[in-house]
């Protein structure tokens, strides 16, 4: 009795949407950030192991890019600087029917610094990189250091 | 007397807007809508989390130039000072890392064949300062492997524009 909330603050027919405003913005947000995004990405292959002896004579000397856990670099052997891996290996590409270039990098090498090189590869003009495995290589059953 | 008690809160607007004694004005922020939206999104980010598959975290290698593909259908293994990651799983050894990255490329197998995605299905993500070798080792693993055998292993790197 005479509690009521007065003449201005009569019953609203409207719907309140504020709330609702306000989850939907933060839905619109959430799904923004979950938009699938391009991924970069550079493609290598890993020559399966042959089974049997290879009995073709490679036409081509296959180029391989060595790198040491210092730093240096190596085109099948000889030492050069990356540069003039670049000019090098851009020339030898030319002209060839199988662009494909070999990457040894060796133990301890980090790999933030092996990825440059295979974007140089490519770079230069490799259609395919590859990562050379030693014959008769083992590989380790483990990635703990030490491990067989 | 209900007309004169209206005709005098008419005579005072500011206060006929609260209904007496009852709700006078509290110095408390109403906090209410606040937590609301705060419960939606964690409740949205406890659903969310384990559904996208970027793979763990890294710092990943630059690279000048590179192919982009869209996310959505590939398997991404991250790989660590501490192992090789499928999701949130940590793997060191190769049998067990094997036998759940096979699960995981059938379901993104059959993913890409109803999207019709024809890319690379098996995404790398190398950490800046692990060791070749350990990155050399798992693509030794996957492409040894009859079962998880692929033609192209995609390194994801990261553009220099991209940040």
């Amino acid at each position: 009795m005479g509690m009521s909330a007065g003449t201005s603050g009569g019953a609203k027919s409207e719907i309140n949407v504020t709330p609702l405003v306000d989850v939907c913005l933060v839905l619109l947000i959430i799904f923004m950030v979950l938009v699938p995004r391009n991924v970069p990405e550079l493609s290598v292959r890993i020559p399966p192991e042959s089974k049997r002896p290879q009995e073709r004579k490679v036409a081509e000397d296959p180029l391989v890019v060595a790198m040491t856990p210092e730093g240096g670099l190596s085109l099948n052997g000889t030492p050069i600087t990356q540069d003039r891996l670049s000019e090098a290996l851009t020339r030898q590409l030319e002209f060839r029917e199988t662009r494909a270039v070999f990457v040894d990098f060796e133990d301890g090498v980090p790999y933030g610094e092996a990825v440059p090189i295979i974007d140089l590869a490519k770079r230069s003009g490799a259609d395919v990189v590859a990562i050379l495995k030693e014959k008769g290589e083992v590989i380790p059953s483990t990635l703990r250091p030490g491990g067989p | 007397m209900t007309s004169a008690i209206r005709k005098r809160h008419k005579l005072v607007p500011y206060r006929s807007d609260h209904a007496g004694a009852a709700l006078r004005p509290t110095s408390e922020i109403n906090v209410t809508p606040l937590v609301d939206v705060c419960l939606v999104l964690l409740i949205i980010f406890m659903v969310v989390t384990p559904m996208i598959g970027r793979g763990r975290d890294v710092a990943l290698p630059l690279a000048l130039e590179a192919t982009a593909h869209k996310e959505g259908e590939q398997v991404f293994v991250s790989i660590d000072d501490v192992g090789a990651w499928i999701d949130a799983e940590v793997y060191v050894e190769r049998e067990g890392f094997l036998r759940e990255l096979d699960g995981a490329l059938k379901v993104a197998r059959g993913r890409a064949a109803a999207n019709g995605y024809e890319g690379p299905l098996l995404f790398i993500k190398g950490d800046r300062s692990v060791d070749f070798r350990t990155v050399k080792t798992v693509l030794q693993w996957i492409s040894d492997d009859p079962r998880t055998q692929q033609h192209d292993l995609a390194l994801v790197v990261a553009l220099p524009e991209a940040g």
